[in-house]
């Protein structure tokens, strides 16, 4: 028997995780819809009928996309913590990389083609505009946005593996800290080698021979970044799933 | 079937909860485990299921590094937790969605011992009482025929008339291939019903016997008011007279007291794991 991927394993493990889920995706694809809906039709009411401009929609479509997609990652794997588990624990006969699979399938690739058939459905009641499909159509030239993404759920997942109780805000806090300590080394830092009060290294000109150049890495550090980041934090999913305890 | 070797585990680096245990665990037979509150009874399932990992030292589970938790062998163990939570399936769909993890589950089964149960397979586990869901989840649990079948509590929950179905159908599911274990506080319930017994005590696993070993070694009976023997391990007044639990020098035949061992066990403790030379192979 293979002991990493079996698809008849895969195959109940997503039967399994959707029929137990499938009351929170419907409520919350429902709860999605409305909010944006809602909104929309008050920004048009508040605009006396106006064209509401696709930029406007586009932002809301963004800004409720993450709060969306990070609680959902956030609570994923909160279930293999509980005190009082269930038939579906850690003792499912399925193995850590199926269960990352399904993970990645359902919070990836169905919350977002779920999204999108909410932001569509809404296109289309009230605009009667496609231009959204823009930027589905052109993944890999808006990446960047998609990798925040990708990188924030991946983040806000092994917090849910990380985190017993409450994952969601902890993850949260946890990040914020983080954003806070970087911070601080990256302002103590730049004081103690440029003798300059900032934090951002993006604030500073670097020149050589009076020529403007990027500073030395930044470009490879944000591709890895950016390329890397989801996907390595997967990978320590992984191995934080396998040796999970309860 | 089990092998445990050396084992050390805690949960706190100060407080040590095993060191140093050693047990074997046999199939073809019901293990009652026991022991008292925090003894770690819990914990020991845990460990032998891989849901939590040794410190020190080395378990196998149906021959597997039980923290690997390779489908291979979970697909072989069934945990019913003293404590759960189920998803709000009805029962219909409870087995649809998990009976297809267990390559050897049988409906049949499930269906009778439900009936046994006297719980409607269309009912939904939200709707059950707590002790109602408990027998959906002991039913599906023997159903499901994995070798390894471990139960923390099973009978917590469980009315009068449910305890002894309980008893009936787990006399009846054990076959020489499977191994249970059972760990409990209330002894009673375990009367008739386990093959070999473990005590734990902190850190330590005070006899771990088959039954025919305890009864040889050991004899429950009643003594009569001028009656005194010396070797007598634990005894105890009620109204069917001084009851108690002595060496059995004369061979006598007698039947197992569950309650009476337990605290024989602590008050005891020595001079139990000097007779039973502490082997801990059952």
């Amino acid at each position: 028997m293979n002991d990493v991927f079996n698809i008849k394993r895969f195959g109940l493990l997503i039967k399994e995780q959707t029929s137990k889920n499938l009351k929170l995706f419907m409520m919350g694809t429902v709860l999605v819809f409305a909010v944006l809906f809602a909104l929309m039709l008050i920004s048009i009411i508040a605009l006396n009928n106006q064209h509401l401009n696709f930029d406007i929609r586009l932002g809301y479509y963004a800004f409720f996309l993450f709060p969306s997609a990070l609680l959902l990652s956030s609570i994923w794997f909160s279930h293999l913590s509980k005190k009082a588990p269930e038939t579906g624990n850690l003792l499912l006969p399925v193995s850590a990389f199926e269960r990352l699979l399904v993970a990645f399938i359902i919070n990836v690739i169905i919350f977002s083609l779920l999204y999108l058939l909410i932001v569509l459905s809404i296109e289309l009641i009230l605009f009667q505009d496609f231009t959204i499909l823009h930027y589905v159509f052109h993944f890999f030239k808006y990446y960047t946005f998609y990798a925040v993404l990708f990188f924030l759920q991946s983040i806000f997942l092994i917090g849910s593996l990380i985190f017993k109780k409450a994952s969601t805000i902890k993850t949260g806090f946890s990040i914020f800290i983080i954003i806070i300590i970087l911070q601080l080394i990256s302002t103590i830092t730049l004081r103690l080698t440029f003798k300059v009060l900032t934090s951002d290294f993006g604030d500073m000109l670097f020149a050589n021979n009076y020529q403007l150049i990027d500073p030395p890495y930044s470009e490879t550090i944000e591709n890895i970044l950016i390329y890397m980041g989801f996907p390595l934090i997967w990978v320590a999913s992984y191995f934080k799933l396998k040796e999970k305890q309860v | 079937m089990i092998e445990i070797n050396n084992l050390a585990f805690s949960y706190k680096k100060k407080k040590q909860l095993f060191n140093h245990l050693n047990m074997q665990l046999t199939e073809g037979r019901i293990h009652g485990l026991l022991g008292k509150n925090g003894a770690g009874k819990t914990t020991l399932l845990k460990l032998i299921s891989g849901l939590l990992f040794p410190n020190d030292g080395n378990i196998k589970t149906l021959g597997y590094v039980p923290s690997k938790r390779k489908p291979s062998m979970l697909q072989d163990i069934y945990f019913l937790f003293e404590e759960f939570t189920l998803s709000d399936f009805s029962i219909q769909k409870f087995k649809e969605v998990y009976a297809g993890f267990y390559p050897n589950f049988n409906e049949n089964q499930f269906a009778e011992y439900l009936s046994e149960f006297e719980i409607h397979d269309n009912e939904k586990l939200n709707s059950l009482s707590y002790g109602q869901k408990k027998k959906v989840l002991i039913a599906f649990g023997i159903a499901t025929n994995t070798r390894l079948l471990i139960m923390d509590e099973p009978t917590n929950g469980l009315d009068i008339p449910s305890k002894s179905q309980f008893r009936k159908i787990m006399a009846g599911a054990v076959d020489e291939n499977k191994c249970v274990i059972i760990s409990t506080h209330q002894v009673r319930d375990l009367d008739n019903l386990i093959d070999s017994i473990t005590i734990l005590d902190q850190q330590d696993i005070i006899l771990s016997e088959p039954i025919e070993k305890i009864t040889e070694k050991l004899c429950f009976k009643v003594l009569s008011h001028n009656e005194i023997e010396d070797n007598v391990l634990f005894s105890e007044n009620n109204l069917r007279g001084n009851w108690a639990v002595v060496e059995n020098y004369k061979n006598e035949d007698s039947k197992l007291d569950i309650e009476m061992l337990f605290n024989a066990c602590f008050s005891n403790k020595k001079r139990i794991q000097e007779l039973f030379n502490h082997n801990n192979i059952s």
